[in-house]
């Protein structure tokens, strides 16, 4: 709990709780790594139960999460609390183990990404604001945090219209290979153009086994012609 | 200083799609070269394997022309490691059909892949990623200094990207799915098969069994990600 405080403090920047909200999110995160890891022998139970949770309140987690990290006046507390609750569409790595390197990742259906939470964090005014949903808005970083396996530490991404949109692991423990960086969001990839200007970053696509007639089609067909 | 270029390969093979990126330092006759030994390799591969090509050493096992005994070494090899993963994965990975006929064309893709990687390797490459249908392995980076980046696609619409995975050094990774092909994967009665589950990605040092438990962990459903990290290195991504 002690590292929900140090992120507390991390108040010197403008827009408290856009810093603090997300830290707090990741941060708990990290606390529901722990005791899974306490409790390898519940790890299975635990799984289930974040499976579970994530399939019957997708959307609303989605939602959830979107409006809270607008400038608001609410309090950091009450803010938190609420950011708590829903936490499960964070990517949750998960080891069985501390000796063993095991990861898993639920990540959300895609459903109900940004543009239907515009609304919400769009100005009084009703002016319809810009969709821009493009991953380049505000970092966030979280206090690296103490496992029994090592420090972690994550990142997290705001659009710019404050849409959670990337949480990227930024340390993992030095005993473990995997500097896995695992990114949670939904891009629709339908053509070259799409690719280059969204995820110029991808450079292969893993999935389900295609069919040669099918390659023609694929994202990876496109990763292959692009120069 | 001069940048690395990317030379970049695309052939049928296996019924799927065979791709090869070299961002390797290296002039376009040594990377032609060495993607030529790469798909000449899976094509022979698959002249041994395939269960569509009537002369086939399966084909030959299957219509009772040939002993299993008196096959070719890489089919031993194959028929060893499934047998194993069978046992391992108390057989939620099959090799046969319900029939009895022998099929292992769920692991022959990403072990094909994994010993065509080494003739890249032998030609002194160091940076590439080689994939065949979505199976890939990995060596070093891109050119840009950075880990290679691989989108794991949407089940349900194979022109989403749901997340992407940074692989690091020399790994690979694989997906199993019900998605692209139809339902190909069936589950071990122990096992219940986990309604939710769209697909699953391992990744680890080898592509082989990095696509074998992919496709064991799939057919296990529920038991299948606490399966999977059991081995050392080997990490599952589950897609719901």
């Amino acid at each position: 709990m002690s590292n929900r405080n140090s992120s507390r403090t991390r108040n010197s920047k403008p827009s408290l709780a856009r810093q603090v909200i997300p830290a707090i999110v990741l941060t708990s995160a990290g606390v529901g790594f722990v005791s899974l890891l306490d409790g390898p022998q519940n790890s299975g139970e635990a799984l289930d139960t974040l499976g579970a949770a994530n399939t019957q309140s997708d959307s609303v987690n989605q939602t959830t999460i979107v409006n809270a990290p607008v400038d608001s006046s609410a309090p950091v507390a009450g803010a938190a609390t609420q950011v708590q609750t829903t936490l499960t569409p964070v990517p949750t790595v998960v080891a069985t183990t501390p000796t063993v390197a095991g990861a898993v990742v639920t990540v959300a259906p895609v459903t109900a990404l940004p543009t239907t939470a515009l609304p919400t964090t769009a100005p009084p005014t009703t002016a319809p604001a810009p969709v821009d949903n493009s991953c380049t808005g505000d970092a966030v970083n979280s206090p690296s945090v103490n496992f029994r396996w090592g420090v972690m530490q994550l990142q997290a991404t705001f659009t710019k219209s404050n849409v959670l949109c990337d949480v990227t692991v930024l340390q993992y423990p030095n005993d473990r290979r995997t500097s896995v960086e695992i990114n949670q969001y939904s891009l629709p990839i339908y053509n070259q153009e799409a690719i280059a200007t969204h995820s110029a970053k991808i450079r292969a696509v893993s999935g389900a086994t295609y069919s040669w007639q099918a390659y023609s089609t694929a994202l990876q067909a496109v990763l292959d012609s692009r120069p | 200083m001069t940048i690395a270029t990317s030379h970049k390969f695309a052939a049928k093979a296996m019924g799927t799609a065979a791709s090869l990126h070299i961002d390797d330092f290296c002039d376009s006759v040594t990377a032609e070269k060495a993607w030529r030994s790469v798909i000449s390799f899976l094509w022979n591969i698959e002249q041994t394997f395939s269960t569509f090509i009537s002369d086939s050493e399966i084909s030959k096992i299957n219509s009772g022309s040939l002993n299993l005994l008196d096959s070719s070494p890489s089919v031993i090899e194959v028929f060893d490691a499934c047998t194993w993963l069978e046992h391992a994965s108390d057989g939620a990975f099959r090799a046969r059909r319900p029939d009895g006929s022998l099929d292992p064309a769920g692991f022959v893709k990403g072990w094909a892949t994994q010993c065509a990687s080494r003739l890249l390797t032998e030609s002194n490459l160091k940076n590439w990623y080689l994939c065949v249908g979505g199976d890939i392995q990995t060596s070093g980076r891109q050119a840009s200094g950075e880990l290679w980046s691989v989108g794991i696609t949407d089940p349900q619409d194979q022109n989403l990207v749901r997340c992407t995975i940074d692989i690091p050094e020399n790994w690979a990774v694989a997906t199993s799915g019900n998605s692209a092909r139809g339902q190909h994967i069936w589950s071990a009665d122990a096992n219940p098969a986990d309604e939710t589950l769209r697909s699953f990605s391992v990744i680890g040092p080898d592509l082989m069994w990095a696509d074998a438990f992919a496709t064991a962990g799939f057919a296990k459903g529920t038991a299948g990600a606490d399966w999977v990290n059991k081995f050392s290195n080997y990490l599952a991504l589950e897609i719901k």
